[in-house]
């Protein structure tokens, strides 16, 4: 029983070394100097304060490692990952709220996000998180997602129909 | 190794002091003036040069009635009276140097005093619960004349304490020995109010020119309000749209002779409600159809030719509102209506302005003050000691920061001022309506008394009834909570009628309740009106009789109407001014009790910091109470190496927390020392220490927010990748992915609910991260299924891997990894030993083992 060291625990994987593919199928492959992962997983360990930090490789639930910062790998690798990342995450940023309807502390929001118009319930408030300072994320009665990066740079009738609500 | 310094006793934690300044007290306590009655039957026995040293009555007598026995101790001997329903008492005498021991016997309701002999026992006093306090003083102080009389004496053995737990917290007032209501905490009777809210007013000191302008600008305010009223009587009707005193017309001449009325002229007068006095003429200026009378200060009247022009003399108020409005000497009547208008739009203007802008600033001033008082309270809280903690209630501690201060806000921002606001106010009135006419000014304030009188019964009897419907609804509320979440329980009995009827009793019970309270409200509102409409009454009827005898205008009368409607509302509040005042001195010590307990722990100015601890742990002699008479501890000592693991096992009660609790330096230890790396744990800053000192608690706690601030608790500077490898170690690093939002996860959130398994890991990791030197493990594997609570073991064993360990389990199971075992016993220390030792040893633990592995085999089966 030898002594126990943090830093033993986890595998940092050195971003100069990953390389990151698609094979025929679509799925995502890793390459990791000479071996190679296929159907890859990758989850962010804190999606929110840390969006492309702190990413973990995953296969069959067993972790290959963890990608401190995903700015560091290659760029073709790091496209691959951005897409991937979006595909796992999906959440619509709001550009423009047009109008907000309470009812009994739910609401109901039509917004422009920037995949497109969507309408969505939100059944409490505390559904709406408010990120000091400025960033504000909210989950529909279904479980999607939506933030409002920076909830200034709204229009200020959107300001103005956030602010009753958070 | 640093030597080991014994502290001298007294200067080591405020608990010790006040148990020393409470001694002092009670030895005079301890010698009650011994009654007449009593003094022939004690006189034989006491020889000479005996002095007495105790003397105490019961309430009860040994037999086991109310009634007065006597104890008395001299520096020789013990003497009990017992009248056991005699006229003249048994009377035993013990010399000190028989005795023994001295026991208090805490029984239920009534307590005894008994003395062991060498070969009997005795019992020499009994009395009920009430005195528990004046005889626990007696007991050490016999002990201590025994002591006194045989300095030989070895150790005797104390048995002073058993029976059923004594309440730690004091429940009569020291003072007054009123009980202490359990909300409170403070003797609501004695606390000093004046003092209270001095020390209040202490913390609105900083900020004295905002509270002085507000002030200023309160009485600017009450004495501009009444302006309105003034205007409207004084200007408005007798001036212009109802002139008492309207020019005259007279048909005839010769109306004054010889400087004295004709019957004709006083009749004409008279008839135009015109009172001259009898001997009214005074000076009469006459030239040609031109003369004057003055009637005193009352009236002016001058003739010019057929016209008599009656002027009431102007008293003070006519002279200032002159001032201000009219300067000519006759003006026209619509100019005058128009001045008034808008001088009434502007006393509005100016006084609502100057309100706002005083609101504002006492609410700032009162907002100030809370939030200075409510950030110290807060602080002083985490200053102070587990102890403080441990006798009061969570909700009551809360109630202080959020309640109480939000009364005290109430009562510096609004309370003091409605007081000066309604004082001044009700003194200018009743100073301006004595003033212009004392007569009918007392006949108005006639009836405030009664206000006054019916306001406080009311106020008295709304208190009582709203705090029984406030029980009854909280009886409701509790039936709610306990049947709802028990529902599974009543339907498996189907008990659902029951359930529906007891409801139903206590619903109706609130019915009637709040019908009692309907009832006080709809008698009360129409007897206030009722008084209201007396005394309005009465400023018409005496009013109007003056009115008609011209004594007073009527717009005078219409100045009283409108004083007398504003004059209740401030009666009524200063009416209940002293129950105001009781709640806001009330809450004020409740507050200022925090503010005055002094931690038991803290650090003394030479204390050091111990960076690099080895972990080398000793305890030598330790005892330790909660109360000061029950020992958790008794005489503890043991050494534990660096990195070595300790198991503490024992029935519960037998002091393993305690001994945790002592590690953590929550406390203070009463005798002997704990040291690590050979320091006094009192020689040690206890940020220092705690900081080397990693607990993962059977019920880990975990703070709102996120999943990795939870882990990074202990070290907030732990970088991201430092708080995923901790977690790794602790094996929650998986479930903690898996939650959508990563670590990023708030704890306790909706869709996030955190198991008692995975909070066990997190506190895991959080202790893994801190990295501590010493770790404190109390049952962490319990009551998880199988397969959590060997990811828990596995991350336990990385966990205590090169620390010094102490853990506590019930299981002792959980236990396989110890070096050693300690083996606690109503404090005392019983057995030390590895596992194979201890078995060998057939002692405590081996009959616990013994147990579990029945146990065990009956729940495998």
């Amino acid at each position: 029983m030898g002594d126990f060291h943090l830093k033993d625990e986890i595998t940092i994987l050195d971003p100069e070394s990953i390389t990151l593919e698609r094979n025929r199928f679509g799925d995502l492959t890793l390459k990791l100097g000479d071996e190679t992962y296929e159907k890859v997983r990758i989850m962010r360990a804190f999606p929110l304060s840390f969006p492309e930090k702190y990413i973990v490789f995953r296969v069959r639930n067993e972790e290959i490692g963890l990608l401190e910062d995903a700015e560091k790998i290659a760029d073709t690798s790091r496209q691959i990952l951005e897409d991937e990342l979006r595909k796992a995450y999906f959440i619509p940023r709001i550009t423009r709220i047009c109008s907000l309807e309470e009812n009994h502390g739910a609401s109901k929001w039509k917004v422009e996000t920037d995949y497109g118009m969507r309408e969505f319930d939100v059944r409490s408030r505390d559904d709406i998180k408010v990120l000091p300072p400025f960033r504000v994320l909210f989950r529909d009665a279904d479980g999607n997602r939506y933030e409002i990066p920076d909830c200034r740079r709204l229009d200020p009738k959107s300001q103005s129909l956030l602010d009753s609500e958070t | 190794m640093r030597e080991y310094r014994h502290q001298p006793r007294g200067i080591r934690n405020g608990r010790e002091k006040q148990a020393q300044i409470s001694e002092q007290d009670d030895s005079e306590n301890l010698i009650e003036p011994i009654p007449e009655n009593i003094r022939p039957h004690l006189d034989p026995v006491i020889g000479a040069g005996e002095e007495i040293k105790i003397s105490l009555s019961t309430d009860m007598t040994l037999d086991g009635s109310y009634g007065t026995d006597w104890l008395v101790a001299t520096d020789q001997q013990l003497i009990a009276l017992n009248f056991n329903g005699q006229e003249s008492p048994d009377i035993t005498q013990i010399s000190l140097g028989e005795i023994e021991a001295v026991e208090a016997q805490n029984l239920f309701g009534n307590n005894i005093l008994k003395l062991r002999l060498t070969d009997r026992g005795v019992e020499v006093a009994r009395y009920t619960k009430s005195l528990t306090r004046k005889f626990a003083r007696a007991s050490p102080k016999i002990r201590e004349l025994i002591r006194q009389s045989k300095p030989e004496s070895s150790e005797q053995e104390d048995q002073d304490h058993y029976g059923p737990r004594e309440e730690k917290r004091a429940q009569r007032c020291e003072q007054c020995g009123r009980p202490i209501p359990h909300w409170a905490g403070v003797c609501p009777h004695c606390i000093e109010k004046r003092r209270l809210i001095f020390r209040l007013l202490n913390y609105a000191l900083p900020y004295w020119p905002i509270a002085a302008i507000a002030l200023l600008l309160l009485l600017v305010i009450t004495v501009i309000s009444l302006a309105p009223e003034m205007l409207l009587g004084k200007v408005l009707i007798d001036r212009i749209l109802a002139p008492s005193y309207p020019r005259l017309e007279l048909g005839f001449q010769n109306d004054l002779d010889d400087g004295v009325l004709s019957p004709a002229l006083r009749q004409v007068l008279r008839s135009n409600k015109v009172r001259l006095s009898e001997d009214a003429v005074i000076s009469v200026e006459q030239a040609g159809n031109k003369w004057q009378i003055r009637d005193k200060d009352n009236y002016t009247i001058t003739r010019d030719g057929a016209i008599l022009n009656v002027r009431r003399e102007p008293d003070i108020f006519d002279k200032i509102i002159s001032f201000f409005l009219i300067r000519e000497e006759n003006p026209d009547p619509k100019s005058l209506l128009v001045k008034v208008i808008v001088a009434l739009i502007l006393i509005n203007i100016v006084t609502n302005a100057l309100g706002a802008i005083r609101g504002y600033m006492m609410a700032w001033l009162g907002q100030r003050i809370t939030y200075d008082l409510r950030n110290e309270t807060y602080a002083h809280l985490h200053r102070l000691s587990l102890n403080f903690y441990n006798t009061r209630e969570t909700g009551n501690i809360m109630s202080r920061i959020t309640n109480d201060v939000h009364r005290l806000q109430d009562f510096v921002a609004e309370g003091l001022q409605d007081m000066i606001h309604n004082t001044v106010m009700l003194f200018i009135m009743g100073s301006i309506m004595l003033k212009l006419n004392w007569k009918l000014g007392i006949f108005a304030m006639l009836p405030t008394p009664l206000i006054v009188i019916l306001s406080i019964e009311f106020g008295k009897r709304m208190h009582k009834v709203f705090h029984r419907l406030w029980r009854r609804w909280a009886g409701l509320s509790a039936i709610l909570a306990d049947t709802i979440p028990g529902v599974r329980v009543v339907k498996a009995f189907a008990q659902e009628e029951r359930e529906v009827d007891k409801f139903e009793t206590r619903s109706y019970d609130l019915f009637e309740n709040e019908l009692g309270a309907a009832k006080l409200w709809t008698v009360f509102g129409p007897t206030m009106q009722f008084v209201t409409f007396i005394s309005n009454i009465i400023i018409w009827l005496v009013g109007g009789l003056q009115v008609i005898a011209g004594e007073i205008t009527l717009g005078v009368l219409m100045i009283f109407m409108g004083f007398m409607m504003r004059f209740l509302g401030p009666v009524r509040m200063l009416s209940r001014l002293h129950q105001r005042f009781q709640r806001a001195a009330t809450a004020a010590e409740r507050v200022f009790e925090i503010l005055d307990t002094q931690p038991d722990v803290a650090d003394k100015p030479d204390s050091v910091e111990l960076p690099d601890m080895q972990g080398r742990v000793e305890f030598r002699n330790v005892s330790f109470s909660y109360d000061g008479n029950k020992k958790a501890l008794d005489g503890v000592s043991f050494e534990v190496s660096p990195g070595e693991m300790i198991g503490l096992a024992g029935h519960s009660g037998a002091g393993k927390s305690t001994l945790i609790n002592l590690i953590c330096r929550f406390y203070d230890v009463d005798e002997g020392a704990i040291l690590i790396d050979g320091v006094d744990l009192r020689d040690i800053k206890v940020k220092s220490l705690r900081e080397q000192i990693g607990v993962v608690l059977q019920d880990p706690f975990l703070f709102n927010g996120t999943v990795a601030e939870n882990i990074a608790y202990g070290t907030p500077n732990a970088t991201m990748a430092e708080i995923i490898a901790a977690a790794k170690a602790a094996n929650a690093h998986d479930f903690i992915l898996n939650f959508p939002d990563g670590y990023d996860t708030i704890v306790g959130e909706r869709g996030a609910r955190v198991s008692g398994g995975e909070r066990q890991r997190i506190s895991i990791a959080r202790a893994i991260l801190k990295n501590p030197r010493i770790l404190i493990l109390d049952e962490a594997t319990s009551s998880v299924d199988t397969e959590t609570e060997s990811l828990i073991q596995e991350a336990l064993e990385r966990l205590i891997r090169g620390r010094t360990v102490f853990a506590i389990a019930h299981r002792l199971s959980t236990l396989k990894h110890a070096n050693r075992l300690l083996i606690l016993r109503e404090g005392q220390l019983d057995e030390i030993g590895t596992h194979d030792e201890l078995l060998e040893k057939d002692g405590t633990y081996a009959k616990l083992c013994r147990l579990q592995t029945e146990l065990s085999r009956i729940r495998a089966w």
